[in-house]
């Protein structure tokens, strides 16, 4: 974390993005200072800070996963740019007034606006001095520090990534029924459900444009989607993302794979739960489904296992015997184990 | 090692095994090397009972063998997945293809009137509230729901052998229908996709020489619903550095008899009757309109050479016309 104190004369970068908070009749550096930066503009040298801040500057963060991640981006980002003028952009990325620090968000400084291309969440961010010393101006130390424009938690990253998706896409809320869940239906099932004349459905034929009208991106399978619960159009681009919403609040990112087996895929790792915290491992996966079985092998012997199940809609497994045939197959160590050879013949054993 | 730990070792393996097979045969993945039933007499996936040609002629006459056309021309969508289930199930792999296809279509609305006890009700409650709905949606629901209807009420795989977890699954169907071409094609799309979150280069350069492997074993085949769909994803910028190359592969599928037409419901998804393209218009349109008349011309002209190598078989010099972007 960068700190600054205003004890010694501001540095050259130091002072072009400092605000003025200074009594200068009684502080020399503070009239020192001043004069500078008259003699800079007076003979030509416009300070860096002063040419047109960046109002909001958008980059995505290929691996943030939570709000936090979101943070340590921003800080990255705003340590690399601050009063420069990052790629792709005229002006400078500059600090907020210290009065905005900590309060409602920056004013006059630049807003960056961190997008998760993981999962779908995204956040505002600005950079400001803070006080962290004494109330005198011979004691207070300013600490850079970056903020988010509001709350900055897990929740409001999904709902900004939410607002961010209606506004460019205009795909609107897309909620699954109560009967389909994010954390208990298979990933093809809902695939199936969002390219449903209830989900998504697609209007027309795909066609070739333009990634997003991009000039120098290449061509991309687009497709036209109406969203049934709210009427909206909008239209998508092989490999896009649209942010799907179960009853229960979960929230997961789902692609656009029009050249694909399904029309649909979950984007890895992008299953939230209405808080935005991380849905742990694969929420497709398998889960115990209670009880346990005792298995018969072809031999008599017996064992008892715990089953599980795979959420995909799949009628319950019943309790009770389960008898397993001979694997019949051969490549399997056990084959001859349980296929009335001796043991001792198992080839890998 | 005595027989005895031997014995100890192969029971906790097959412990383990069980319980991975159970995973398995309920999720997605048929191993075929072993099976488990409940509570059922033994029987090989070889030799499954059933009465598969009775249930073909008793429900669907007029579905035989062909089914891509059975699938486009059906509107019972429970009837030709049960006319095409022990096809499938014994290996066929465009049954098994489309019956993936219907159940993609099927599975949502079976898992959201399941529970009904009136579903055709509940289905007209459902679409009177959205009001915000398009007439072309509506009666895309409509058609679906009537076509589907039938899952509601029985099983389409009631001939097959008992299988932990049933069949409804659409990942099984898709695995099953692996060796199909138009499957491979759309395989390879799925291969490519994967590249967008790999973060591995040794993963992401895997996914897509499966892909190529696909598209390569699709372009083999020659059939021109593959070709065709081995031309969409070469068409498009993320898979190909020359999308000509797979304009023109489409174009080639198209003259070697693959329905380029609004005819083709697949492909143009209805967009006629829903108003959003002319009638009587071709994917030559949609060519011309990405690409404008000389890019169509161009690839036109390869595709002219692409029919050419097939019919000399020369696939060296088809290669050229296939490769992924690296």
């Amino acid at each position: 974390m960068k700190t600054m104190d205003l004890h010694r004369p501001p540095s050259c970068t130091d002072g072009l993005r400092l605000p003025a908070k200074i009594a200068p009749n009684r502080n020399p550096w503070a009239f020192i200072f001043m004069l500078v930066l008259v003699a800079t503009m007076t003979t030509g040298f416009t300070p860096k800070a002063a040419a047109s801040t960046i109002q909001t500057a958008v980059v995505a963060c290929p691996s943030c996963a939570s709000a936090g991640d979101l943070l340590a981006f921003a800080t990255s980002y705003f340590g690399q740019y601050s009063g420069t003028t990052p790629p792709g952009y005229t002006g400078t990325i500059n600090l907020s007034p210290t009065s905005a620090c900590g309060n409602s968000g920056a004013s006059n400084g630049t807003n960056l606006l961190v997008i998760s291309a993981l999962v779908p969440i995204s956040e505002f961010f600005y950079e400001c001095l803070q006080k962290s010393g004494g109330n005198t101006i011979s004691t207070t130390t300013f600490t850079v520090v970056v903020r988010p424009l509001d709350t900055g938690a897990n929740a409001d990253t999904i709902s900004n990534d939410a607002l961010l998706l209606d506004r460019s896409a205009k795909t609107g809320t897309i909620t699954l029924p109560s009967d389909l869940s994010l954390t208990g239906t298979t990933q093809e099932i809902i695939s199936a459900y969002l390219s449903s004349a209830d989900g998504v459905p697609q209007s027309g034929a795909s066609t070739i444009s333009l990634w997003h009208g991009i000039t120098n991106f290449p061509q991309a399978v687009q497709g036209t989607f109406t969203n049934i619960q709210t009427g909206e159009t909008f239209t998508l681009w092989n490999g896009d993302t649209i942010t799907v919403t179960d009853s229960n609040g979960n929230t997961a990112k789902f692609m656009w794979t029009p050249l694909s087996s399904v029309q649909w895929a979950l984007v890895p790792n992008s299953v939230r739960d209405k808080n935005g915290n991380p849905i742990g491992g694969n929420p497709m996966a398998a889960v115990p489904a209670g009880g346990q079985v005792t298995v018969t092998m072809p031999n008599g012997q017996t064992t008892i296992v715990t089953p599980y199940q795979a959420p995909d809609g799949d009628p319950p497994l019943p309790k009770g015997t389960v008898t397993v045939e001979p694997f019949d197959q051969g490549g399997i160590v056990l084959v001859g184990c349980f296929n009335g050879g001796a043991c001792s013949d198992l080839p890998n054993l | 090692m005595t027989r005895k730990s031997l014995l100890l070792l192969g029971s906790g393996l097959v412990t383990a095994f069980v319980v991975a097979m159970l995973v398995r045969s309920l999720g997605k993945v048929e191993t075929p090397s072993a099976h488990v039933h409940i509570q059922q007499p033994v029987e090989s996936i070889n030799a499954p009972t059933g009465s598969p040609l009775a249930l073909i002629s008793k429900r669907s006459p007029e579905i035989t063998t062909d089914w891509v056309k059975g699938y486009s021309e059906t509107n019972n969508y429970f009837d030709f997945v049960a006319a095409a289930a022990e096809a499938a199930f014994q290996g066929d792999n465009k049954a098994a293809l489309y019956i993936s296809k219907a159940l993609y279509i099927c599975s949502p609305i079976q898992m959201q009137y399941a529970h009904s006890t009136d579903p055709q009700s509940d289905f007209d409650a459902h679409w009177a509230a959205r009001t915000h709905a398009p007439q072309w949606a509506v009666d895309k629901a409509r058609k679906d729901f009537q076509a589907c209807i039938g899952f509601l009420k029985g099983d389409a795989f009631a001939g097959l052998p008992a299988r932990a977890g049933g069949y409804n699954s659409i990942g099984y169907w898709i695995e099953k229908s692996a060796n199909d071409p138009l499957a491979q094609a759309l395989q390879a799309g799925s291969a490519v996709a994967d590249t967008k979150y790999q973060t591995s280069s040794d993963l992401k350069e895997k996914s897509l020489d499966s892909a190529q492997q696909s598209i390569n074993s699709a372009v083999a085949s020659r059939d021109p619903a593959a070709l065709f769909q081995v031309g969409r994803l070469l068409s498009d910028g993320r898979a190909s550095s020359d999308p000509l190359q797979g304009f023109a592969l489409s174009i080639a599928a198209c003259n070697l008899g693959y329905d380029c037409s609004t005819n083709n419901a697949e492909l143009f998804q209805g967009c006629a009757s829903q108003g959003s393209c002319q009638p009587g218009t071709v994917y030559a349109d949609l060519i011309k309109k990405a690409v404008g008349d000389d890019g169509y011309a161009q690839a036109y002209a390869r595709a002219q050479q692409i029919q050419d190598a097939m019919a000399r078989d020369d696939e060296g010099a088809l290669q050229k016309f296939i490769q992924l972007k690296r």
